[in-house]
């Protein structure tokens, strides 16, 4: 697909501005932590909310305006968290989260490219991940830890740790954690270590898609000599890389998110949560372990839904076969809190923008790479509702959220803990 | 204007002109272009009182026109060549809650869904307008219109202004009634500046008379649940539960003398906390959550049938005694207009829906843009019931002459209205739902709006609205019917702006004024 493909969306977007804040109203609890949109909350101009961009599109393809510097901030100031895309769907057959994607793709297409973003893919290119790091190091993480080398050996399940985790050596810890666990539960497991790839997804979504299907195509290739039926994650973003995005492609991969592996594994009695973890923590959703998640269920190469748009009673416009719309509600929330729950002493106090609604860390789409100052100001946001609460703890369950959090709190000196989901399990083991 | 409210608040940018120009709202195709409506000169940010008070006075020095604007919700909202947008986002604070004398005092961009967060969690709720929650509480009550499915118990937008901070067309600030004397915010017409009558009657100033940087809104008791209780289920299937002191209705009658006599006698016993027209389609699209979905449910003709001439109400009450003493009220007056309630009200979905949209005002986009993109106003009008009950009746042949061209949706009958003052006149205004993405539609939608007017005169339907709202031939052509309002409106337009310096597209001075 094209932007001009959505040129129609582009029309039919009237401004209601749902895509700014938490929608339907009735669900917001709060004047402070009514925002949902980080781009339009920082920024104000209307330019930088779902709708404004999508009319900024429109009259690109309308050959009104041309590319300008602004006009790129405009565009890649955005984590493409997806929030817009909920709130706008409550009300209304559009997708604007698809043509936000393909906006980008045109600028790519066109040359548009931010240096910062530049840099980031000439690593992609050159060393196969996203952090500009050397690929010879990418398996440093492994240390000592005794887990199947799937380049030698072959093993039921790929456990794919993602480029933060494999180059972010603070947050090796959660990822030993997480082998460690699914080993003890006796999970047939391995990994590919220094010759693991980038899944591709955070390239897609800065608007890179040619090199995006490179590393999709290699990664299946990977896991079936592996032999690898199912791959495991930490990482949200890898998550719905392979889940959705490849999806996208026609290609169904069986993955799951730790979480969600974590919480079978419970539930077959092969983890028992025993020990008292006395803490009181709120949770993050992740953006693409929640809403951004869900498959593709009809798709094509390059053509993310095949149906077709025909219209009834002169002009509602229906889809022929009918569109199965992704709108969040079959991603990965009850996962993460069935564990929370099922953890002895540890008290849960659900944030206000949770699940479907759930505020960015501010790291996602590129921003955290190019445009620093305001992943973290989304972030530091976040934090304000997590101080909320009350709770001492944010859990999450992705290394980009985590890290940028950290980073943020690093910034501002202010006072929280910050977990990965699978330290908190492992401290219950 | 770096100057004065900083470099990072004011743009030029064309990407961020054009996402002001509200393609879709037929603002384009009526003023002569495409899609997109006019672009302004520049976007700036002010932050407080004060900015857009410097702003103002520099517009003035330099004889440059401005539009404010809050939320963007409609094509009021653009601004024309040649001028400045003053966006008003920056100003979304609220200011005082006052809980005893039941008002609050908000800033521009506070939307009426964000400050029933912070009413709900003291028992008290602001009236919702039915373009959404997401609509400026301001602009609503202040400067445009102001109607709403709570208006049968809460009164519309002009009756709900207790007190407005105004920054004029010369750049002056005025705060009217009791505020301006100093004496709180609870009283618009005094003691204390009393110009409430020069700055809106039913429509408003649509942003022709200035700038009203702080507005005093008349709260009520909310006899719901706070948020945390409000709802189950996943985005978008999620269920809203009906607080236990609300009953939900939809009424059905044999025809439509009976049904607007119904809600005639139901208004002027007061029993209505919100209540709608709910024809058949808008019910449909309350219970889909696709254009597939609502197509399934249309298909076959059934549904249409069950929810012919159907009223949507809701009670609500302090006590089990008093709800019960609404439904007994509300069924003795339904059964003496031969009206019904169908048994599919009971569906959770459909209960769900009705309560969203009467009580939050949330369900309005999904009416309003789902279908097809956009909808524009067939019959609109405010008058007695006896009125609108003949308006309805006609209205469907007068959109049949666009439907059988393709132009808008086969809907059938299909309008939104409430009641008002007691009953003493109802609000109708039928739909017809258009594509803007199709170019035949958009121009059958613009072409609508000269035929309805002259059709509406046609049959003596009263004075139509929208000759009252659009300015140019409708207002030349509707006030000769209310008193020559326009004639008056234009000389306060002179008198305040003398420059002419704020948008004069909804509010113009008179004719005599261009002439000269």
């Amino acid at each position: 697909m094209a932007l001009v493909d959505y040129e129609k969306d582009l029309i039919r977007c009237e401004k209601c501005s749902h895509c700014k804040y938490v929608w339907p109203g009735a669900l917001a609890k709060s004047w402070r932590f009514w925002d949902i949109c980080p781009s339009i909350s920082r920024y104000n101009f209307e330019t930088y909310s779902a709708a404004g961009r999508m009319h900024a599109g429109l009259a690109l393809l309308r050959g009104y305006i041309d590319y300008t510097d602004e006009f790129l901030d405009i565009i890649y100031k955005c984590q493409m968290c997806g929030a817009c895309d909920i709130t706008c769907k409550v009300d209304r057959d559009i997708e604007p989260f698809e043509s936000l994607l393909e906006l980008r793709a045109k600028a790519v297409e066109d040359g548009q490219l931010l240096p910062e973003h530049m840099m980031v893919i000439d690593g992609l290119k050159n060393e196969d991940n996203m952090l500009q790091k050397l690929k010879k190091d990418r398996g440093d993480w492994v240390q000592d830890l005794e887990v199947k080398d799937l380049t030698k050996e072959r093993a039921e399940v790929c456990f794919h740790v993602g480029c933060r985790y494999s180059y972010d050596e603070e947050l090796w810890h959660t990822i030993h954690a997480a082998v460690e666990l699914l080993k003890r539960a006796g999970v047939d497991v391995g990994v590919f270590g220094k010759e693991e790839n980038c899944c591709g997804g955070r390239a897609y979504e800065m608007g890179y898609q040619g090199e995006f299907v490179k590393y999709m195509e290699s990664n299946i290739e990977a896991w079936k000599t592996a032999g690898a039926n199912t791959v495991v994650t930490a990482c949200s973003d890898c998550y719905a890389a392979f889940k959705a995005t490849y999806s996208r492609y026609g290609n169904h991969v069986e993955v799951f998110h730790i979480t969600e592996y974590l919480e079978k594994l419970i539930k077959e009695g092969k983890l028992k949560l025993t020990k008292k973890v006395p803490m009181t923590v709120t949770y993050h959703d992740p953006c693409h372990l929640g809403r951004l998640s869900e498959r593709y269920l009809y798709s094509s190469p390059g053509k993310p839904y095949i149906t077709e748009e025909t219209k009834v009673l002169n002009q509602m416009y229906i889809y022929d076969p009918p569109k199965q719309w992704r709108r969040g509600e079959d991603g990965v929330y009850e996962p993460p809190r069935n564990i929370l729950r099922d953890i002895p002493g540890l008290d849960f106090i659900e944030m206000e923008r949770i699940r479907g609604l759930s505020w960015c860390c501010g790291s996602g789409g590129g921003a955290k790479e190019a445009y620093p100052e305001f992943a973290l100001w989304t972030a530091n946001e976040r934090l304000d509702e997590a101080d909320s609460t009350g709770a001492e703890a944010l859990v999450t369950a992705c290394p980009w959220c985590v890290r940028n959090f950290k980073d943020a709190l690093n910034d501002t000196g202010r006072r929280m803990e910050i977990y990965d989901i699978v330290d908190i399990v492992q401290r219950a083991i | 204007m770096e100057d004065i409210v900083g470099p990072e608040n004011v743009s030029e940018e064309p990407a961020t002109l054009y996402s002001y120009a509200n393609p879709g709202w037929l603002i384009g195709i009526l003023s002569g272009g495409e899609v997109f409506g006019p672009l302004p000169e520049a976007v700036v940010l002010p932050g407080s009182t004060e900015e857009v008070q410097k702003l103002t006075k520099m517009c003035n020095r330099y004889k440059v026109q401005f539009h404010p604007t809050t939320t963007g919700w409609a094509p009021f909202s653009c601004a024309q060549r040649g001028q400045i947008l003053f966006d008003l986002r920056r100003m979304d604070r609220i200011l005082e809650i006052d809980e005893k004398n039941m008002y609050v005092v908000v800033e521009p961009y506070i939307s009426s869904a964000r400050l029933h967060t912070e009413l709900a969690r003291r028992d008290l709720v602001c009236p919702h307008i039915a373009a959404g929650s997401g609509c400026s509480v301001l602009a609503a009550n202040a400067a445009c219109i102001g109607m709403g499915f709570t208006a049968c118990s809460m009164g519309s937008g002009d009756r709900n202004l207790l007190g407005v901070e105004w920054v004029l067309p010369t750049g002056d600030i005025v705060r009217l009634g009791t505020a301006g004397a100093g004496l709180g915010w609870h009283c618009i017409d005094g003691p204390g500046p009393s110009l409430k009558g020069m700055m809106r009657g039913i429509v408003g100033s649509m942003g022709g008379l200035g700038t009203y940087t702080k507005a005093a809104i008349k709260i009520y008791h909310w006899l719901g649940e706070e948020a945390e209780e409000v709802a189950e289920g996943e985005l978008p299937y999620h269920i809203l539960k009906m607080p236990p002191k609300f009953r939900n209705y939809v009424l059905t009658f044999p025809s439509y003398e009976e049904m607007f006599e119904c809600v005639r006698q139901l208004s002027e016993q007061e029993m209505m906390y919100a209540a709608s027209r709910a024809p058949a389609f808008m019910v449909a699209t309350a219970v889909s959550h696709s254009n597939n979905d609502i197509w399934a449910l249309w298909e076959d003709g059934a549904f249409q049938e069950r929810f012919m001439r159907a009223y949507h109400v809701i009670i609500a009450g302090y006590s089990e005694r008093e709800i019960e003493y609404r439904d007994k009220v509300l069924k003795e007056i339904l059964a003496r207009n031969n009206g019904v309630i169908p048994e599919e009200v009971e569906d959770p979905s459909l209960q769900s829906g009705l309560y969203s949209s009467a009580c939050w005002s949330d369900q309005t986009n999904k009416y309003a843009f789902r279908p097809t993109g956009n909808f524009t106003s067939g019959y609109t009008n405010l008058e007695s019931a006896d009125m609108c009950c003949d308006e309805t009746q006609a209205s469907t042949e007068y959109k049949r002459s666009f439907v059988d061209r393709g132009l808008f949706l086969d809907d059938g009958d299909n309008a939104w209205g409430n009641n008002y003052e007691q009953g003493t006149w109802l609000h109708v205004e039928h739909i017809a739902y258009y594509d803007p993405a199709d170019r035949d539609s958009t121009l059958g939608a613009g072409e609508n709006f000269f035929a309805v007017s002259k059709d509406l005169r046609r049959h003596k339907f009263g004075a139509p609205f929208y000759d009252g709202v659009l300015p140019g031939p409708f207002q030349e052509m509707g006030a000769p019917l209310i008193n020559n309002f326009s004639k008056w409106s234009g000389l306060i337009k002179q008198a305040l702006d003398p420059n002419i310096i704020v948008d004069p597209a909804w509010y113009p001075p008179t004719e005599e004024f261009y002439e000269d």
